[in-house]
């Protein structure tokens, strides 16, 4: 399969593994690094991309990547987000 | 040999009442059925009860009875009253039940009640609750004050109330209940025994572990069926996922409820939506609710087609407001690029638009963010199906008391064929049952499972388990993908015989020699695995129901091009679909009162 671009994008720089974004995900994407107590995106492709998971995070250490249909659907300009 | 159920399965749970589904209704049951702490409560939820579900999807935070918002509502409020109003139109049709709408409208007010209790902002800050009128002024929002005159009625469509954190503080609420919750846990199936709902099989979509729920009663809430059509401009697997409600609403409380005896309805109508390319197929803000749309020569459409089954505002019924021609053969959509223009929004305007984008997931404020805002100009409108029709199609409800065919199994919101189509419908009907269980359960023997039951785990489990043994088979996903194409390319919006059939041939050739070949490898591709199963038997149903209502009805909703007209001689009535014991499924009319 293609890589997928699209879905959550988590700064591991400032997460501090409170797994909110692990267990509040309602489609179930993250999964969880128990070596190192951070989340992993397992399921980019499953993304509703609800966003859901920036709001819940308390470091705002999580970013939704919209996938490129969208973007320029939305008429947002590609230069803003690549 | 005998084997024990708990040899069977990694947990048994006992309870008085299991509602399936943590979303509004759910949640809404569980609140009213644990005002008796007596009463043990268990919720199954496929995603996680604070974010699970409908709720937080969309901008439906809405007590909505044109009109007729009174409160309380009048004693002697009648059927004829109803009709005036939106279910006016439902009656019309012949296919919901107005006693069921009157129900409906009696109690709209109980979950208002309940969510101001629990903390959900619905007032301003002058104390007045925020009252939309639908389609006063077209092309623009309508916001005024709920201002009751000397007899204490009030005009107005819609209550709108904050919504956008109204599912977290009814989850913390549900939680606070003392309710038992199984997060990210799916529903498998039923049992039953002798005709009565006596508990469910679910697997746990992370650690894999079966459990085996026994229960009293029984509530489906499972929501709608979502994931039949694909979301047309998205790429693989982005097409399955993209909706305008929560994606992990495939029917699958449904397809339970039917084999386990229940009647289905309606199963031939689908919901046509438009929304902004690009909105992720969101709903009302993203769909240029409170915005004029046009054409490439700048037409307006509901001025050029005034008049018609023409309105762009609404999101909730009927789905023909959607379509935006006359003529369902040369709709202004397909030959045309409709766009609406936020350029020259007033104040008002772009404050109703933020307002809905602030109740729906946080998506459409990003991606308004990132497009420097709303007022940058043309977004174009797309129309997609995203499922089946919500409120109108689904488990049967027999009653007032959401009861279906199959003793002590409940019906209400999504999944249920009467009403109850917006979230806050579906919360009436959560209270509803909620209520009565409450009342009911302890004149409910509990229910021992017998060697029959035992059967019905045992061959579940199988079910369940066999994908994690077939390394290097089909993809579930790739599967959802295929059958979701043959939604698009032989059912539709334009239904016509001998496509009907294929549809159904071929979904019967996957059912019988792909199904066996799905594998797995962990239990969230199971989780997909089962998913699959469920979105073939609907989509089956949907094409055999389609193909039976030889006439066309609520336009584009139910459309034979090959019987373009409704016939309400042979049809005004709704087709009823039932499983029998033999497998064997029926299809029947009934009128509906």
């Amino acid at each position: 399969m293609t890589r997928i671009t699209y879905g959550p994008r988590i700064d591991y720089g400032h997460c501090n593994g409170c797994t909110r974004c692990y267990e509040l995900c309602p489609m179930d994407i993250f999964g969880w690094d128990e070596a190192k107590k951070r989340p992993t995106v397992d399921y980019p492709e499953e993304c509703t991309l609800c966003c859901v998971c920036e709001i819940v995070c308390p470091e705002i250490a999580v970013d939704v990547r919209f996938p490129l249909h969208t973007i320029v659907d939305f008429g947002i300009p590609p230069k803003k987000v690549y | 040999m005998t084997v024990k159920l708990e040899q069977l399965v990694d947990e048994v749970i006992e309870t008085d009442f299991l509602i399936l589904g943590g979303g509004l209704v759910g949640c809404m049951a569980a609140l009213r059925a644990r005002q008796n702490k007596n009463i043990d409560v268990a919720i199954m939820e496929r995603g996680n009860i604070w974010y699970g579900g409908n709720a937080i999807g969309f901008d439906d935070h809405n007590l909505e009875y044109p009109g007729i918002i009174e409160h309380p509502l009048p004693k002697n409020f009648s059927s004829e009253q109803a009709s005036k109003g939106e279910f006016g139109a439902r009656r019309f049709h012949n296919i919901v039940s107005a006693k069921l709408a009157v129900t409906e409208g009696r109690n709209y007010v109980k979950p208002l009640v309940v969510l101001e209790e629990i903390g959900v902002k619905i007032r301003e800050d002058d104390g007045t609750v925020k009252v939309k009128q639908t389609q006063k002024i077209p092309g623009g929002p309508n916001w005024h004050r709920l201002v009751p005159d000397a007899t204490g009625k009030i005009e107005g469509d819609k209550v709108f109330y904050r919504g956008s954190d109204v599912k977290e503080k009814l989850a913390n609420a549900v939680v606070k209940s003392g309710a038992r919750i199984f997060n990210r846990t799916i529903l498998t199936n039923l049992i039953t025994q002798d005709g009565t709902v006596v508990g469910a099989t679910g697997m746990n979509t992370r650690t894999g572990k079966l459990l085996v729920f026994i229960a009293k009663a029984v509530l489906v809430s499972t929501g709608d069926m979502r994931r039949l059509y694909t979301y047309p401009w998205a790429p693989f697997p982005n097409n399955l996922f993209l909706n305008s409600h929560f994606a992990g609403n495939h029917g699958g409380g449904i397809v339970a409820a039917f084999k386990a005896g229940a009647k289905l309805a309606n199963m031939e109508f689908l919901q046509v939506y438009v929304v902004a390319a690009g909105a992720c197929a969101t709903s009302a803000a993203g769909a240029g609710m409170y915005w004029k749309m046009q054409n490439s020569k700048g037409e307006f459409l509901e001025e050029k087609y005034q008049g018609g089954m023409l309105s762009k505002i609404g999101g909730h019924f009927p789905a023909t407001n959607f379509v935006y021609s006359p003529n369902i053969d040369d709709p202004e959509f397909e030959r045309e690029v409709i766009t609406y223009d936020t350029s020259n929004a007033t104040d008002d305007e772009v404050v109703a638009c933020y307002f809905t984008c602030a109740t729906e997931y946080p998506r459409m404020l990003k991606l308004h963010k990132l497009a420097g805002g709303i007022r940058k100009g043309p977004v174009e409108a797309r129309v997609f199906i995203p499922g089946l029709l919500s409120g109108i199609v689904g488990v049967l409800n027999l009653n007032e008391k959401a009861e279906t065919s199959v003793k002590n199994l409940f019906i209400a919101g999504c999944a249920s064929s009467s009403t109850g189509s917006s979230g806050s419908k579906a919360m009436v009907w959560g209270h509803i049952v909620g209520d009565y269980v409450r009342d009911i359960i302890s004149d409910i023997k509990k229910p021992v499972l017998k060697g029959e039951q035992l059967q019905q785990v045992e061959s579940e489990k199988k079910r369940i388990l066999a994908p994690l043994n077939h390394k290097g088979g089909v993809d579930p996903l790739e599967l959802e993908d295929y059958v979701r194409s043959i939604n698009m390319n032989y059912v539709n919006v334009r239904k016509v015989e001998p496509k009907l059939k294929r549809a159904i041939a071929l979904l019967q050739e996957i059912r019988n020699d792909v199904v066996p070949l799905l594998s797995a490898e962990n239990p969230h591709e199971l989780m997909h695995v089962l998913e699959v199963q469920d979105i073939i038997e609907i989509s089956e149903l949907h094409a055999q129901a389609s193909l039976m209502r030889t006439e066309s009805r609520m336009v584009p909703s139910h459309y034979r091009v090959d019987y373009p007209k409704q016939d309400n001689e042979n049809w005004a009535n709704i087709i009823i679909t039932e499983q029998k014991i033999d497998d064997e499924i029926k299809y029947t009319r009934e009128r509906i009162e």
